[in-house]
């Protein structure tokens, strides 16, 4: 199941780590209406990563998380405060620009996987790369779901696949995009140790060898380590 | 582009798409298929316009036309063929055969035709056409083959009309001025205009089509023309009796009655299109639902709103462009078999058809896919890319309303267009939606009964009922559109089955079996007693001359107000007698009864001429018989029952009125041998081929210009038009529900993924999939059973309209419909939603729960 060869990578652009943060959020908060009271989720939040770091959001359910990862990945917009992508301030664009910065820079995997059910595991990790005209993207996605050790499902379809093979053709499209800046909300959640661990030893050998830089949330303590940076969230608020 | 419709075909793949393009097929289907033959029929029946005079125009009349019309076209230089057309019993020379046909007789001059040839075979089995541009000679006729086999006769064999005798020496394939065919119970003897007399069966008084046809250059044409109309402003006797037929003139008719008939038959369309339009747009919602995981991924994948409309725009143009071509294609093939039906009335080759249906139908898959796809659609591109972290986010759907008023206003452009008419649109629609309003009420009720009915039935009765009613919405949608359906098809059916025969066996014991009538005042006692010696029973003769009104109050008639009544337009039969015939009954003046002064003529006039042609007790009419004029009084106004099957008139004289016209005779008379034979089998509409009655062949041959026709050779001839009428729409209502069956499948679906986890866990938690099965049967049976009840109920209340309206009968009650329409309800709509939901009960459970998520 999880002889994922790192070794057996093709060698992409090497690494050039910068100083530069590629993402900063200011006193971002987001406030919610729901029924008669303001919810406030994200509570002056901010934050500042730079190129090819990794950084592992951790905290409890419902801590708001997901609704940062949100935010920082241009998906949503902050009630209050600033978020810069790259040198793009995406806060104060509008949806058609955030898109434009989404399809240049910006990956996920989503903690739903949100794969596509009417398309094969191999289609929906070419999907994105179709869209954006990639060329070759079948062999691009095919290459990919064998690093997730999925060479085998490859016509199979979302249904057909477990939790977890689902959860690593999500995150084989993800990385097929080979985007400058991944967002994983929980990329190994329903992960065995093993699986999980190739998917994590996955993940940061793109951001070794490409400098992708990583945000993810976790509540796996393993993956959290390995990151370079860890930010925990409590409440709406980043508590260190 | 490319990609959209890779896109595209994954949607068709994962099964989204199938209802959608099945509506849009089926739709564009119906419209095509009655298109092409409304199209077809229009165009044939448009080129046989401008052969159908076979001349350029035609002088005609109903008594012989004065040499002046032949001079005056001589002068032009036109070319000139006369030409006679009337009935007359014809009898084998077969001596082994007792057989005779009404024929229609055709004399006609050397020169006919003027336009247009004669296609004529040798012989049955003969197969190469001779064309022939003039008629028969002296001494023979030429006959259409089928009198051959009625006759059981063949060519070379003689054959005696009236007093004369001719050869037969060929047959007729085809002639130009054949008509539009809805006159072909008689079948066609054509001999030569100078062998007219010989036969001796005109007669003062007999209804003969007298036709000068005319050809010629259109400057001489034209002159023709205009002399004409000087003449109709003058004020020539003769004129009164005389129209000029021009090919244009005739156009404009048909031309508007072809228009009603096509708009009617796209109408009926168009309850098809509007039940596939409700399919697609529950397939399209659905599809839309599957959509937006797909357009939030995109979004959040940077692609923006504008490339995802287009994306969306591709995908539709391409699955419009695919469904709408293969509902062409099947739309074309369904029209072969309507044309069968059609074939029974306009001849073999109708001419192939034009653009306009093509467009329409196209354009009506187009409007289809605006109407009711896009609609739901429409939304997909706002949706927010957020959607893929929260997925509760609302989707901005267009509302409801919304949709429903872009539906109708679909609709009501498609039937506007097919009606010309936005008043007949309305309408139509109105009362279309009227029917559903009624039919769901109706739903709701039964829906209600059922329901509470299944709280003491054995569990899987109660399961299905339960669902029946916790999807209503659903139920609702299904049973509106499958009952709309089977009422149609239930009255249609009603109409062909059972009205005519239910009709006939109303009839009164002592109607007639049979009419005879041109018979000659020299020939009345000897008729008479002919009868008698043959047990048939008679008693009022009626004296009948033809003739028309040409003046009111001495103020001759202007052709506006000749146009405003048939009465006045053309010739009718007047008679005369001391006695109100039966079932009249007056509604003004007073009856002249014995003691009449002779000198002074009066009139008695039906109702209803009397208001449309504006005349009333007192006035003076001008009558014109052959030309003769003469004034009446109008002392009296009646109304006739024209169910009764006697003998009725709009004019009726006193006694010695038309005696110098020397009347010609005519009554019903009644053959009990036959009657016998006719009531015992009333209701067999196989029983077409009557033995002739023995006194019609003895009656024929002693009196060649007497004319018999058996009543239920005319009931035939009614039941056979309306028999292929109604399988003529029973098929369009079977493509109609077809798309009533679409209605079903895309009410299923939209509850499928629900269905599918309530019995996944209902198995789960140990029920059988028996029970799954029979509570799934339960269900589309009692739906099926319900829509059955409601089309039965429905197309009982139609036919009672019609029975009473139309009819004028005793309504009565249709068992055999009920059954049909509940048995083929439950059999339909249980058999369709069980196929349909088969994965429900066959799909293991665990297996189910996880295709869900
Ligand atoms: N639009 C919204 N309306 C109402 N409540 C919201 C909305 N968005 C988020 N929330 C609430 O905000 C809180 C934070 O949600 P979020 O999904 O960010 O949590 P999380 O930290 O990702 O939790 P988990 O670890 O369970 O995924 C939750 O209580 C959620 O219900
Ligand atoms: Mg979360």
């Amino acid at each position: 199941m999880s002889q994922v060869n790192v070794e057996s990578r093709p060698a992409t652009a090497p690494a050039a780590v910068q100083t530069e943060p590629v993402l900063q959020v200011k006193n971002v908060s987001k406030i919610v209406p729901t029924g008669d009271i303001q919810l406030t989720i994200l509570d002056n939040v901010s934050l500042e990563i730079n190129q090819g770091q990794s950084i592992a959001i951790i905290g409890p359910s419902g801590a708001g998380k997901s609704t940062l990862l949100g935010l920082m990945a241009g998906l949503d917009t902050p009630t209050s405060g600033s978020i810069s992508l790259g040198s793009h301030e995406i806060t104060a664009m509008d949806e058609e620009g955030r898109a434009r910065v989404r399809a240049e820079l910006v990956g996920f995997v989503f903690q739903t996987f949100q794969l596509l059910s009417s398309l094969t595991a191999l289609e929906n990790v070419a999907l994105p790369l179709e869209l954006s005209g990639h060329k070759g993207a079948a062999a691009k996605a095919k290459e990919y779901l064998e690093q997730v050790g999925l060479g085998a499902r490859l016509s199979h379809y979302p249904k057909q696949l477990s939790g977890g093979e689902q959860q690593r053709v999500a995150i084989a499209r993800a990385f097929a995009c080979e985007p400058k800046i991944l967002f994983a909300d929980e990329p190994t959640g329903n992960l065995d140790q093993t699986t999980g661990g190739a998917v994590s030893d996955l993940l940061f050998d793109l951001n070794d060898k490409n400098g992708t830089t990583l945000i993810l949330v976790t509540h796996e303590q393993r993956l959290a380590e390995r990151c370079s940076r860890i930010v925990t969230i409590d409440d709406g608020r980043i508590v260190d | 582009m490319l990609l959209d419709i890779k896109l595209l075909w994954r949607d068709w793949r994962g099964g989204q798409l199938g209802l959608i393009v099945w509506s849009l097929v089926l739709a564009v289907a119906v419209v095509t298929a009655v298109s092409l033959l409304a199209d077809r029929v229009e165009r044939g029946l448009n080129e046989q316009i401008s052969a159908f005079l076979a001349a350029d125009m035609a002088v005609r009349s109903g008594i012989e036309i004065a040499p002046l019309y032949k001079s005056q076209a001589d002068d032009a230089g036109l070319q000139t063929a006369n030409t006679a057309t009337f009935v007359s019993m014809l009898f084998s020379s077969n001596p082994d055969s007792e057989a005779n046909h009404l024929a229609a007789i055709k004399a006609v001059e050397s020169t006919y035709p003027l336009r247009g040839e004669l296609e004529l075979v040798d012989s049955f089995e003969d197969t190469t056409i001779e064309l022939s541009q003039s008629g028969p000679p002296v001494g023979e006729v030429w006959v259409e083959p089928r009198l051959l086999t009625i006759l059981d006769i063949k060519v070379g064999d003689t054959l005696e009309v009236g007093y004369a005798e001719f050869t037969i020496s060929k047959l007729i394939a085809n002639e130009p001025d054949r008509g539009g065919g809805f006159s072909s119970a008689a079948a066609r003897v054509m001999m030569n205009y100078a062998d007219l007399a010989k036969t001796e069966l005109i007669r003062p008084g007999s209804r003969v089509n007298y036709r000068l046809l005319l050809a010629g250059d259109t400057a001489a044409v034209d002159q023709y023309k205009t002399w004409f109309a000087e003449l109709d402003s003058g004020d020539s006797q003769l004129q009164s009796h005389v129209r000029l037929q021009t090919a244009e003139e005739e156009e404009e008719q048909l031309g508007s009655a072809l228009q009603r008939g096509r708009s009617f038959l796209l109408l009926s369309g168009t309850i098809g299109v509007l039940l596939a339009g409700l399919a697609m747009a529950l397939a399209s919602h659905r599809y839309a639902n599957r959509l937006i995981d797909q357009v939030a991924l995109m979004k959040a994948w940077g692609q923006s709103a504008r490339r995802i409309r287009q994306s969306q725009f591709v995908r539709l143009s391409v699955l419009t462009l695919i469904a709408t071509t293969l509902g062409l294609f099947f739309g074309w093939l369904a029209h072969w078999f309507l044309l069968e039906v059609a074939k029974e009335f306009f001849g073999a080759d109708l001419p192939l058809p034009s653009m306009r249906p093509w467009l329409v139908s196209g354009a009506t898959g187009i409007v289809c896919v605006l109407g009711f796809a896009l609609p739901a659609l429409w939304h997909l591109p706002a949706i927010e890319p957020l959607r893929v972290l929260r997925r509760d986010l609302p989707d901005s759907l267009m509302s409801q309303g919304m949709r429903l008023s872009i539906g109708v206003v679909a609709l009501l452009l498609l039937t506007f267009w097919y009606s010309g008419s936005l008043l007949i649109a309305a309408l139509f629609l109105g009362c279309l939606f009227a029917l559903f309003a009624v039919s769901g009420l109706f739903a709701l009720q039964f829906l209600r009964l059922v329901q509470t009915m299944g709280n003491w039935r054995g569990s899987y009765v109660r399961l299905g009922l339960a669902n029946l009613w916790r999807r209503r919405g659903q139920t609702m949608v299904q049973l509106i559109g499958f009952s709309t359906t089977l009422l149609l098809l239930l009255v249609v059916t009603g109409l062909r089955t059972s009205l005519i025969s239910e009709w006939q066996a109303q009839l009164p014991e002592d109607t007639p079996t049979h009419f005879v009538f041109n018979v000659a005042d020299q020939d009345l006692e000897q008729v008479k007693s002919t009868l008698d010696e043959n047990g048939v029973l008679h008693n009022t003769w009626y004296p009948m001359v033809r003739g028309r009104i040409v003046g009111i109050n001495g103020e001759a008639l202007t052709r506006e107000r000749l146009a405003q009544s048939d009465g006045l337009a053309r010739e009718i039969n007047f008679t005369q007698t001391a006695e109100l015939p039966v079932e009249n009954v007056l509604t003004a003046g007073t009856w002249w009864g014995e003691d009449f002064d002779p000198a002074i003529s009066q009139i008695s006039m039906e109702q209803d001429v009397a208001q449309e042609i504006g005349v009333g007790l007192g006035d003076n009419l001008q009558i014109s018989v052959g030309g003769i004029e003469f004034s009446a009084q109008l002392t009296s106004i009646r109304t006739v029952n024209w169910q009764s099957m006697t003998p009725n008139f709009y004019l009726i004289f006193t006694p010695g009125s038309l005696d110098k016209f020397s009347p010609n005779w005519l009554s019903g008379v009644l053959d009990p041998v036959v009657k016998a034979q006719e009531s015992q089998a009333p209701n067999d509409s196989t029983t077409v081929v009557q033995k002739e009655a023995a006194f019609v062949t003895s009656m024929v041959k002693q009196f060649p210009t007497a004319v018999v026709l058996q009543l239920g050779d005319i009931i035939e001839r009614i039941r056979s038009v309306i028999d292929k009428v109604t399988r003529g729409l029973e098929m369009i209502l079977l493509l109609v529900l077809a798309c009533g069956a679409l209605v079903l499948f895309a009410a299923i679906a939209v509850s499928f993924d629900e269905r599918l986890r309530e019995n996944a866990i209902l198995r789960t938690l140990g029920s059988s999939q028996k029970l799954v099965f029979g509570a799934l049967a339960v269900e589309f049976a009692t739906l099926g059973l319900i829509a059955g009840l409601i089309a039965s109920v429905g197309a009982e209340i139609v036919l009672y309209f019609m029975q009473t309206r139309v009819f004028e009968m005793e309504p009565g009650l249709h068992p055999s419909l009920w059954l049909l329409g509940m048995g083929s309800g439950v059999l339909l709509i249980g058999a369709l939603g069980l196929l349909r939901s088969r994965p429900i009960i066959s799909v293991p459970p665990l297996q189910s729960l996880r295709q869900l998520n």
